[in-house]
């Protein structure tokens, strides 16, 4: 028995050790922050959402400072200039957009959990990530409210910063925010030049935003109820997450100019992750009462992360067929859908049966 | 990928491959077997080779039913989607049977274990169950397997019911998809077949799965990908669902009916607290409006097939799906409140008119438990509504409105199971617990989200006595609840009378004794008057119970407060019925001391009834009757004692003691009747001590943590004392017999060896020569043995001197000072001790 033990240990440290290079070999490449698997209480939640945002605001400055140096080179006339500094061109369209996927796909979508979750902080994910244009919003609740106008562009409600106005500019991907047209060393194909003046009033709104986005963090109070509630309101809107990629790989469908910076993937791993760092922070709160509760929410978030990483995987290999896609994405959504029904219950076992999806 | 990363994840692989074979051979969960099933399923539909996962080593351990149901023959079909999704489906069903014989041998943990392996379709709740687990563990065993067993069932009637949905909506897409068309339809048509074992579990009839056979799927399967596929599972999907298992009897369809209707009567109220113009003013309302209209469509889903059993609702159901429709989506968009109250009027309409209910709620059952609950969560949101609104009064009102729902039908249910719990409610509605509660915060008119956190609070609490309610007594608790109600109520009254016959002790009491006998006998008429009419009477005055309780509480005080002087100075009491006498001669005195046995009974019998009625309601009369009839013999037992005792216990003692327990009865009683004033708005709520207080000093001792409750029971040990100081100070100022002076009672009394009754020294023995005073007096006195040349001795005299005990013609006999002053008496025996002789 003794034996068995010794060996079962070896093993599992051989695992661990092969596991944990083999992650950091996998790392080596990517922008993704580090999330901690482990938490100190419901205060480092706090901590870690405050050490990405100041990474975020950092990226927001450079994107600031990129569109500024951008405008002063391309002018007027962004297709002439460009033409006039293709090089210089092109490494300031790179900044930008290495900024903006810093700011968001690597930096805002790794707090986004929480950032939504918490009530007082929430009305920043409308303006900055979640919020949709005024046209077809089910909800006026849903529509994010930044309204400016540069660069002859009149902005007035049409989605959040990032996803409807950043990205699409900086990538190109919505005509309305282009000027002109040029071939540039690096580029494969012809590129779509962002609007200057409409970058530059975006650089500037994003520094302003994020700033106070950080100041309202710095005077959040985390508590146990806001943990329940990043889970409560969280961990639904994966299934949603796995139904789009289902439909859209089931329809070949592409998402018209969103979405095109990194993967949904890699934004659904960023969502998971700050979400599941709540679960960390209450999660013994959660096991003194029912630990077999607990440790199923805290399977059920590893399996998501794990489950989003073989499904990229399984799309690397190559295209999938539709009976798999449809099978992949329902099993999928289906824990999604239980690990929402045991986050609520979680909730309601540690004392908030209150808190309910938002 | 470099040569180092290949490496390793080769080793990773291995590694894998052996420690799943290694762990293979141990044991397996069945959340394991559904991920090697999910697996499976996508190397089939990838083209790869792909088995079903055996699943012996999951069920290995299990009972015999739950094994036999999970590895009963999916039959000889072999497409792998078919199997495994039949193998699915059983294995769900196995795995409650096997939670509810984990949960029958009382091993909790091991039930907790298994339900989190169970699939949880999106929009279900397994709150409830949880918290029966948590409120009941290895107790009430059968509640819970019935509870929890159900529960589960209603996961897996939903999931057939998606999957059904999906089947029928993929059937109609352009894309073939055969495998997943069969892996769906086998899992809901299984589940569909539910297990004699499991239905029994779950106290349902099964009604099959509409003779659907494996055959039939695979015929479908086959079937080419066009309108007349679609047509076909959507046929054979609703004749799945109508024979999906009906988890409602008979009372629970009628009240989810009405149910329905209260939601549908609800939401336009929640919605115009919540929106104005468009605009969500109070997103708390605007929440619960959402979640009542998405509870509404819920509830139609679980009637609709009800419903659709008779053909002639077919027209009205579709009517009412379109009209929740409209309602949601017009919720969803935050329209004008004339729309929402016209969709709404619609379905009300629909609700009362086409299927014929009411909201008269039948009877006080524990099935009601959620429709109260939704009741008083409506109020307290409208409460908060007008809070934010600064109508502070109407937030007060809708709070005391509140309160009042909760507290007849679910406080007195919830009391006898979880006191704490009660107490917390109560608490969080008034001062607040480690928090100001939220009538603390309206009086200081308290906005933002301190505010909303309190309601919040109740909340959550509310939401856990509705499980806890849910789940129901055992007749063996609720015998054993009944007695300890009676006994407590009852041991309350009886040292009240014990202490008010304290005093009345001698033949010259046995009227007086008989009067308040009297006035507890009517007491118990009452009392059982009110058993039979509380269904009725009682619940008439629900809105009225918090003010009945005030009023009483003050009468009781009142009452209490006398007694209490009269024991410890006898000042009031003799005042008050001199008063009495004086004014209105002994008829007032008579209905006086009928008065007192009354209210001192009723006041008891009447909380007694509350308590008994509900507890009645949820277990049945037997083991509720057994409970009280225990009860009442120890009672009677207890009293038989307690006044023997008292009449054989010396006087002074017996006085002392039934004093301090009736100074400790009478502040409980102040504290009680200031909550209940509090409650009723009668007074404000001020918090004492930031921290809270248990809940027991509440119950037992009437100490509440406000500044109100705490300051009258102050006030009232104040008065109590500070009279019986001031009746000693005036005492020794102003001497009934001036002046006093000590002297040895013998050889020396007053004049030859003559001397007063009262003056006769303790231990000192005289013999009758007179009595002086009124008719009345001497009457009673020579009625009392009293006559000419009687030996009389001197047993003991209280601390004031008065009342004085003496012996003669064999028994004991207590006189006031002022009648022992009345009798002349020849001093006969030695000196015992030294006394104060009046000096003429």
């Amino acid at each position: 028995m003794q034996s068995h033990r010794v060996i079962r240990a070896a093993v599992l440290s051989v695992l661990l050790a092969c596991s944990a290079t083999a992650l950091a070999q996998v790392g080596e490449g990517t922008k993704a922050p580090a999330v901690p698997t482990e938490v100190t209480g419901i205060a480092g939640v706090k901590v870690y959402l405050l050490a990405n945002l100041t990474k975020m605001r950092t990226a927001a400055t450079d994107l600031q400072a990129s569109a500024k140096a951008y405008d002063a080179l391309v002018g007027s006339d962004p297709s002439a200039g460009a033409a006039a500094h293709p090089a210089e061109t092109a490494d300031l369209i790179k900044k930008m957009r290495d900024a903006y996927e810093r700011m968001d796909s690597f930096g805002y979508e790794y707090v986004e959990g929480i950032v939504a979750g918490v009530p007082s902080l929430a009305k920043f994910d409308n303006e900055l990530d979640g919020g949709v244009p005024k046209k077809g919003a089910s909800s006026p609740d849903d529509v994010a409210p930044i309204v400016l106008t540069a660069g002859g562009v009149t902005i007035d409600h049409e989605g959040s910063l990032n996803n409807y106005l950043v990205e699409p500019t900086v990538y190109g991907t919505n005509p309305k925010f282009v000027s002109g047209m040029a071939t540039l060393p690096g580029f494969d194909k012809p590129v779509n030049l962002p609007n200057p003046k409409l970058i530059v009033a975006l650089g500037d709104y994003a520094v302003e935003g994020y700033a106070r986005l950080e100041a309202a963090s710095k005077a959040w109070e985390p508590s146990e109820r806001d943990c329940f509630q990043i889970l409560v309101s969280m961990t639904p809107t994966l299934a949603g997450y796995f139904d789009d990629w289902k439909e859209s790989r089931k329809s070949g469908s592409a998402e018209g100019g969103r979405f095109v910076a990194v993967s949904r993937i890699s934004d659904m791993r960023g969502i998971m992750s700050s979400t599941r760092l709540a679960w960390l922070a209450v999660q013994p709160k959660v096991s003194e009462k029912d630990a077999a509760l607990s440790g199923a929410v805290a399977g059920g978030y590893r399996q998501i992360i794990e489950f989003i990483d073989s499904i990229e995987a399984r799309e690397a290999k190559g295209a999938l067929g539709v009976e798999a896609i449809d099978a992949l994405g329902s099993q999928a959504k289906e824990k999604a859908d239980k690990l929402t029904v045991q986050a609520t219950e979680a909730a309601a076992l540690a004392g908030y049966p209150d808190v309910k999806a938002k | 990928m470099s040569c180092r990363t290949s490496f390793l994840a080769s080793v990773v692989g291995l590694v894998t491959v052996m420690v799943a074979t290694l762990s293979r051979a141990a044991e397996m969960t069945a959340g394991q077997w559904h991920d090697a099933a999910n697996a499976a399923l996508l190397d089939y539909y990838e083209k790869k080779p792909a088995i079903v996962p055996d699943v012996s080593p999951v069920v290995a351990g299990w009972d015999g039913a739950a094994r036999r149901v999970a590895t009963s023959d999916e039959g000889a079909l072999e497409p792998l989607p078919y199997k495994i999704g039949v193998r699915r489906a059983r294995l769900e069903q196995a795995t409650v049977l096997e939670m509810a014989r984990a949960i029958r041998a009382g091993d909790i943990a091991r039930a907790q274990a298994l339900r989190v392996e169970l699939s949880l379709p999106r929009g279900v709740s397994s709150n409830d169950g949880a918290m029966v687990l948590q409120a009941l563990g290895a107790k009430n065993k059968d509640d819970a397997v019935r509870v929890l067993a159900r529960e589960a069932v209603t996961w897996q009637t939903t999931r057939a019911r998606v999957l059904l949905d999906e089947a029928a909506q993929s059937a109609k897409e352009p894309i073939a998809m055969p495998g997943r068309l069969l892996e769906r339809l086998a899992e809901a048509v299984t589940l569909a077949d539910l297990p004699g074992e499991l239905a029994s579990a779950c106290d349902v009839k099964s009604a099959g799965n509409a003779g659907v056979s494996g055959a039939d799927l695979m015929a479908l399967s086959k079937h080419t990908w066009d309108a007349a596929l679609a047509a076909d599972v959507d046929k054979l999907g609703q004749a799945v669902e109508s024979k999906l298992p009906v988890l409602l009897s008979d009372k629970e369809r009628e009240r989810r009916e009405r149910l329905l209707l209260k939601l549908v009567q609800l939401v336009p109220r929640e919605y115009g607290s919540g929106v104005r113009d468009g605009q969500v003013t109070v997103p708390l309302e605007y929440r619960e409006a959402v979640t009542f209209t998405r509870q509404a469509r819920q509830i139609f889903g679980e009637l609709a097939p009800l419903w659709l059993a008779n053909a002639e609702k077919h027209d009205s159901v579709a009517k009412l799906q379109a009209t929740l429709d409209k309602a949601d989506a017009t919720i969803a968009s935050k329209a004008m409140q004339a729309d929402v109250d016209g969709v709404m009027k619609s379905a009300s309409d629909i609700l009362q008119g086409d299927f014929g209910i009411t909201l008269r709620r039948s009877g006080t059952t524990a099935d009601i438990v959620d429709e109260v609950m939704l009741e008083v969560r409506s109020l307290l949101s409208q409460s908060l509504s007008q809070a934010l609104a600064g109508n502070w009064a109407e937030a007060e009102r809708l709070r005391l409105e509140a309160y009042t729902t909760f507290d007849p039908d679910l406080e007195a249910r919830l009391m006898p199971r979880d006191p704490q719990l009660g107490m917390n409610i109560e608490h969080l509605l008034l001062d607040g617990l480690n928090k100001p509660g939220v009538k603390v915060l309206l009086d200081q008119k308290v906005t933002g989200p301190e505010l909303q956190e309190a309601y919040a609070a109740v909340n959550a609490s509310l939401d856990q006595a509705a499980a806890l309610l849910k789940a129901g007594v055992s007749p063996w608790a609720a015998g054993v609840n009944s007695l300890s109600i009676v006994l407590r109520e009852g041991i309350e009254g009886l040292l009240v009378v014990v202490a008010i016959f304290a005093g009345l002790r001698g033949d010259g009491a046995a009227r007086k004794r008989r009067l308040v006998w009297v006035g507890i006998a009517a007491s118990m008429v009452a009392t059982g008057i009110t058993w039979v009419l509380s269904r009725t009477l009682i619940t008439s005055l629900h809105a009225y119970g918090e003010i009945i309780e005030a009023v009483t509480g003050i009468l009781a005080v009142g009452i209490l407060l006398l007694i209490t002087n009269w024991l410890f100075q006898q000042v009031y009491w003799r005042q008050w019925v001199t008063s009495l006498k004086a004014q209105a001669g002994e008829d007032s005195t008579t209905w006086s001391l009928i008065t007192v046995g009354f209210l001192v009974g009723y006041r008891e019998g009447f909380e007694t009834v509350l308590f008994l009625q509900s507890l009645m309601m949820d277990s049945g009369a037997v083991p509720v009757g057994l409970g009280v009839l225990v009860g009442c013999v120890t009672l009677v037992a207890l009293g038989y004692a307690a006044l023997k005792l008292g009449m054989k216990l010396p006087y002074y003692q017996i006085l002392l003691v039934t004093a301090l327990m009736i100074g400790v009865v009478l502040v409980s009683f102040v504290g009680t009747t200031a909550r209940a004033m509090e409650t009723v708005g009668w007074l404000p709520v001020h918090r004492l001590m930031p921290f809270s207080w248990p809940a027991w000093m509440g119950s037992w001792l009437g100490l509440y943590n406000t500044w109100e409750s705490v300051g009258m029971q102050v006030l009232m040990v104040t008065v109590v004392i500070g009279t019986w100081r001031w009746a000693r100070f005036k005492a020794k100022r102003k001497p009934r017999r001036a002046p006093v002076s000590l002297k040895q009672v013998a050889p020396e009394p007053a004049g030859a060896g003559v001397c007063s009754l009262a003056a006769l020294g303790v231990g000192c023995t005289g013999r009758v020569m007179d009595i002086s005073g009124d008719d009345e007096l001497r009457r009673r006195l020579l009625e009392m043995g009293l006559c000419g040349g009687t030996t009389i001795e001197c047993i003991r005299k209280a601390p004031l001197g008065d009342p004085i005990e003496y012996r003669v013609r064999g028994y004991h006999l207590s006189l006031r000072g002022e009648q022992a002053s009345q009798v002349s008496v020849s001093v006969e025996s030695a000196v015992r001790e030294t006394v104060a002789v009046e000096t003429p």
